[in-house]
């Protein structure tokens, strides 16, 4: 067909190639329709020379970039053989008028893309429409270009665009994911997708989505999140010290924001690999209104099914998750942005019993998740000065998780407010005010491990929380940043009410355009899990847990794309809650009782814990833009705990361990006993990489070292010899986490191949996980008799090949 | 809520789920590879303190697949439990039956030492070899009478700890004997077994390879009324249908059968129920089956009274060349507590005949009663 057409083309060039010779070789009138038919413009002043009438037409168009079609902007278009040229707008399009009839060759030109060169045939009088693709020149990147809505007020912030956290390795292209390769952050198990940011425990760091907290972000597993992110329009990573617009929370948090306009033509794509498929459309409606629709399937329970139960030997439904969101953006007008998402995820996975036994069909182990939100977002700029957004969030979560005869049950729902002013009193003077507010209505059945009862609670929590920031530049090279946030919390069922204020304070001096320093120090504040306060299980006194966070640090730029950062940080906290400790006896002993008594009160939640963290932080990175990025990140840590602030000897005496009392070492005699934190890793290296080839090859790899996490092993066991069972014995002296596990290190690498064609563009990549075969120890456990570690490990060299089409 | 449940289900369910693959490279129930204690009986299992004897007899069986020949330390020490208390030695609630509130009779150091030394009896084999078994007897006091009266109770379950130790592996038993001995310097009374957890106190400093310790719950009832006051019985045993089976060349798989039979009269009692017992009254008896080598299937096997009398499970193991010598140990257990158990021995080879016979056994000798009361 193609040969057809070029054919036809040959002709009808040659044709209008011998039309144009006639007048050029002296005929000195032509009708005014001129040989193409068609009105022609009459112009003295060409080049047929004066009194001349010459025959023109119009050429106008667009220049789209092939692959994506996003318009480009700026292209050089001219028309060979004349002086007309012009440049195509931020819509892609041009317009060239008085084109001299004829074959026209349209030269095309952008640099960073290759240059086209077109022949046309124009007709007089004719106006042509022409559509041509630019294909990217092999060192050009397709770049992703986002807007960023707000000048950050935090100490330190590392925002990743969301095309460079996808090419990650390790990420599964998952941009989100990309939190965890930076500084302050230890490696999670499995890579599950939790946070443990600067030595806080798991349960302090966050999410949030538009500044609204979310429960979870990632599916089972961690292998993506679940939420796309492509929808996204940054990723901002705080691991502490960060502004009093968040709280409620003593570690670091991840805020995603949301695009605010999906511009441009209808696009789409579909990404699918191993484990999943995502497709997304976007695109827009006139010119105020902007879409996106994304879900995500995971397959690999239907992949995996057959083979799961001679695999590990046991019936399993294996993990499946799905995921979906709409967004739409509106802007009515120029100063008012409006954003709706809702959003939904859905994670099973059971474990059913031993494959071929009778239990087939009753689940031993079952997890699921679900949550769904709806997220309205309004942002208004009424001037350069003033500017108001409100953010309201709603949706329902849905957890289960069972084990034996053990199971929780948990169906909060969740309603949350942001209000946010931000008005510039004069030059130097910016004040930021709002109120984050939530409700929640809790809702759990919970049966406890070693019990045969089981908890109902159902309460509506209210959190208020005021706060109030002032950010003030005395000078041109200072800023200070100081605010006060308020967190309330109300249970009124239960009798709970907690507020904690929090002064944040912090101080940026820029000595240079490449150099800043900053110091920060401020209180956070965390509430009690619910399971912890309710009345039946929990401890209604419970205070929230409180965190100092102090922090100096600086950030020089070495270069247009090359900058290092570095931070010291500490972290005091206290009232942290800690676990009830059973008695020392034997939770069976309680069960030996006579009928009539009933036992010891068991002991509940207290505020016993205090704990620390100190650590420093380096970042070296060279950012994307050119053919290489990467960085390389370091944080050096120690994490400590103590669930009761006294010596080792007082600590043995009220454990009622007299006997042991006067064998404690002398180490130990007068000092209080800090624990490991259950995820200290006093290092972790993180090297990433990614080269563009040429050619649309690039390749990239990660390389991660991180220390082993504490472990307590069992100094001893007693046989119960009724039950044959082994009860675990732990040395009094040495405490939690003396032992730890062998150093984490793995390296990923990912090569992909861009092919380009006009209205698309397919990508193939692979990922190899863990190259080298690394077996890592994720975890471990003891069998029956605690007469042996047994080590579980983590991933294989995996190859994960994908495949991304997007038009 | 959802981050802390979360998180801890993903960390308790999945390793454990991922556990599942390896599970086949678990060292079986049945293997006996490590020293360990595999059984302590109390005789009689039930014992009434309004009675004229008051004397329990407890007996351990210890294994040391090692086959050492060293010394073998050991403490037994009986506990009542009662309101919960964690301790076991607390005289004031055992002499003085209006004392219901813990507080301590002041006792002089000897008197102290000698309630010690009627619930702590410690003992020594000279040598051990594959496994051993050691005896003790302790009188309960007649005052734990008093004491039941005092809380309203017709029955206590009470525990006894049994400790067994390599020589000089427990620093415990160090501090016990020179307590009882009347050091100065030891720990005293109160420091060593008053008030505190007995498992934390008795193994503190002891490598858990070379030491032991095991857990057994017996009744102290005020007044026995039953006839019927035995431990189960194993009364035969027999290692039949030895096979060689050829599908796992190179390596021979030999699969034995071992079969046990019990004495149902003895095993399988009826008995009138105690009016505060939530005990059953009609005896099931689980019998455990053990082997230094190879794998038993079933580990476990039950006896009902409407039920077969013998059960049995299949050894399974891959010989060396030369006969290998294997020890195995039947306990059998019913459900008030009462234990039996043995131990046996065989020498299979890759193709020569099993022989098997009753293990020898290392026998410790019990100490005389101690003095009943004080």
């Amino acid at each position: 067909m193609t040969e057809i057409r070029r054919t036809i083309r040959r002709y009808a060039l040659l044709a209008i190639a011998l039309a144009a010779t006639v007048p050029a070789a002296g005929a000195s009138s032509r009708s005014p329709s001129g040989g193409m038919g068609g009105q022609g413009a009459v112009d003295g002043a060409g080049p047929g020379g004066p009194g001349v009438e010459r025959a023109t037409g119009t050429v106008k168009g667009k220049v789209l970039e092939a692959g994506t079609r996003n318009p480009l902007e700026g292209v050089v278009v001219l028309a060979g053989g004349t002086e007309l040229e012009t440049e195509t707008d931020a819509s892609g399009a041009f317009l060239l008028e008085d084109v001299p009839a004829g074959v026209v060759t349209l030269k095309i030109a952008l640099p960073g893309y290759k240059g086209a060169s077109v022949d046309l045939i124009l007709e007089p009088g004719k106006v042509l429409v022409v559509k041509q693709y630019l294909f990217p020149r092999a060192d050009r990147r397709y770049a992703m270009t986002v807007e960023t809505r707000r000048e950050s007020e935090e100490v330190t912030e590392h925002n990743v665009s969301i095309e460079e956290a996808g090419k990650i390795p390790g990420t599964f292209g998952d941009a989100i994911r990309v939190v965890q390769n930076l500084p302050g952050a230890a490696r999670v198990p499995y890579s599950l997708g939790f946070l443990i940011i600067r030595g806080a425990s798991p349960f302090d760091s966050g999410y949030f989505l538009e500044g609204m907290q979310i429960p979870n972000l990632y599916h089972f597993l961690g292998v993506t999140a679940a939420i796309n992110a492509d929808l996204l329009e940054q990723i901002e990573y705080l691991p502490g010290g960060y502004s009093c617009r968040y709280g409620r929370l003593m570690g670091g948090i991840v805020n995603l924001d949301l695009r605010d306009m999906f511009g441009g033509p209808v696009h789409g794509y579909v990404d699918t690999d191993i484990i999943d498929t995502t497709v997304m459309v976007r695109g827009t409606v006139g010119t105020r209104w902007s879409y996106a629709v994304s879900a995500r399937r995971s397959y690999i329970d239907y992949v995996l099914d057959p083979f799961a139960a001679d695999w590990v030997g046991y019936e399993m439904r294996l993990p499946k998750y799905w995921d979906a969101q709409l967004a739409v953006g509106y802007r009515p007008n120029v100063r008012t942005q409006v954003n709706l998402l809702a959003m939904t995820s859905s994670d099973a996975f059971a474990v059913l019993g031993q494959a071929g036994s009778s239990s087939s069909g009753q689940p031993t182990a079952e997890l699921s998740s679900q949550f769904a939100r709806v997220l309205l977002r309004v942002h208004t700029r009424f001037s350069d000065r003033l500017a108001h957004t409100l953010v309201l969030s709603a949706g329902p979560d849905s957890e289960y998780y069972q084990y034996g005869s053990n199971y929780v049950e948990g169906t909060p729902l969740y309603f949350a407010a942001r209000d946010e002013w931000v008005a510039g009193l004069g030059p130097s003077l910016r004040m930021t005010g709002g109120l984050d507010a939530t409700m929640t209505r809790h809702r759990f059945d919970i049966t406890l491990p070693g019990t045969a009862s089981s908890f109902q609670g159902e309460a509506f929590a209210y959190s208020p929380s005021p706060y109030l920031e002032a950010e003030w530049r005395p000078a041109s090279a200072w800023r200070l940043v100081t605010g006060l946030r308020t967190d309330t919390y109300f249970v009124p069922r239960e009798g709970f009410s907690a507020i904690v204020v929090e002064p944040r304070l912090s101080l940026f001096w820029e000595p240079g355009e490449r150099m800043e320093w900053h110091a920060s120090a401020g209180q956070y504040g965390q509430f009690p899990d619910e399971t912890e306060f309710f009345d039946d299980i929990g401890n209604p006194g419970l205070l929230p847990a409180k965190a100092l966070q102090f922090e100096v640090g600086g950030r020089r730029d070495l270069g247009n794309l090359l900058s290092i950062e570095g931070s010291l940080f500490y972290t005091a906290m206290r009232d942290l809650v800690t676990e009830p400790e059973m008695p020392l006896i034997d939770i069976e002993d309680l069960f030996l009782l006579p009928p009539d008594n009933t036992g010891p009160d068991l002991p509940s939640y207290t505020n016993d814990g205090m704990g620390r963290a100190y650590g420093a932080e380096l970042l070296l990175r060279r950012h994307f833009g050119e053919r290489l990025f990467g960085w390389v990140s370091y944080t050096l840590t120690r994490s400590e705990r103590t669930s009761a602030p006294t010596s080792v000897v007082d600590q043995v005496r009220e454990a009622k361990l007299q006997y042991l009392v006067a064998h404690v070492p002398e180490e130990y005699q007068d000092e209080v006993r800090w624990d490991l934190f259950d995820y200290d890793q006093t290092q972790v290296l993180t090297l990433v990489a990614s080269y563009d080839l040429g050619n649309n090859w690039e390749a990239g790899g990660r390389f991660m070292y991180a220390t082993g996490n504490p472990i307590t092993p069992a100094s001893n066991r007693v046989f119960v010899v009724d039950t044959a069972g082994y009860i675990p014995l732990y040395d009094p002296f040495a405490g939690k986490n003396y032992q730890r596990l062998p150093p984490y290190h793995a390296l990923d690498l990912r090569v992909a191949r861009k092919f380009v064609f006009k209205r698309w563009w397919l990508e193939a990549r692979l990922e190899l996980q863990n190259v080298y075969y690394r077996k890592n120890i994720e975890t471990w456990y003891y069998p029956y008799d605690y007469g042996e570690k047994l080590w579980i490990y983590g991933l294989p060299f995996l190859p994960v090949p994908g495949l991304r089409g997007e038009f | 809520m959802a981050t802390t449940w979360r998180l801890a289900a993903l960390l308790a369910v999945l390793p454990a789920a991922f556990a599942t693959g390896c599970e086949q490279n678990v060292r079986p129930r049945s293997l006996v590879d490590q020293f360990k204690i595999l059984a302590v009986k109390v005789e009689p299992p039930d014992v009434g303190v309004m009675g004229r004897n008051r004397t329990i007899r407890v007996s351990a069986l210890l294994a040391d697949p090692t086959g050492g020949d060293g010394p073998i330390e050991y403490a037994v020490v009986a506990c009542t439990n009662y309101d919960g208390v964690v301790g076991c030695l607390e005289e004031a609630a055992l002499v003085e039956e209006s004392d219901i509130e813990n507080e301590h009779l002041d006792l002089s150091e000897e008197e102290y030492r000698e309630f010690f030394t009627t619930f702590v009896k410690r003992g020594r084999l000279e040598t051990h070899g594959r496994h051993a078994e050691f005896f003790q007897d302790i009188t309960l006091p007649i005052e734990l009478n008093a004491l039941m009266a005092a809380y309203g109770y017709t029955q206590v379950d009470a525990r006894v700890y049994v400790l067994a130790c390599l020589e000089g592996a427990c620093p415990v038993l160090d501090d016990i004997d020179a307590f009882l001995a009347g050091d100065p310097a030891a720990p005293t009374g109160e420091e060593l077994l008053y008030e505190i957890s007995i498992p934390a106190a008795l193994t503190s400093g002891a490598p858990m390879e070379q030491s032991a310790l095991a857990k057994k719950s017996y009744r102290v009832l005020q007044e026995r009324t039953d006839t019927s006051n035995d431990n189960p019985d194993i009364d035969a045993w027999e290692l039949v249908d030895c096979e060689q089976l050829l599908d796992a060349e190179p390596q021979t798989t030999r699969q034995c059968s071992i079969e046990a039979s019990i004495d149902p009269e003895k095993s399988l009692q009826v008995y009138e129920p105690s009016p505060d017992s939530s005990l059953l009254t009609q005896e099931v008896a689980v019998v455990r089956f053990y082997s230094t080598a190879g794998e038993l299937v079933p580990h476990t096997a039950q006896f009902f009274t409407n039920g077969p009398m013998t059960q049995a499970s299949t050894l399974k193991l891959q010989p060396g060349e030369d006969p290998e010598t294997i020890d195995l140990y039947l306990v059998l257990i019913d459900s008030r507590g009462g234990v039996d158990y043995l131990s046996l021995e065989g020498v299979i080879g890759k193709s020569t005949v099993v022989r098997t016979g009753d293990s020898p056994t290392v026998r410790g000798e019990t100490l005389a009663p101690a003095g009943s009361g004080f």
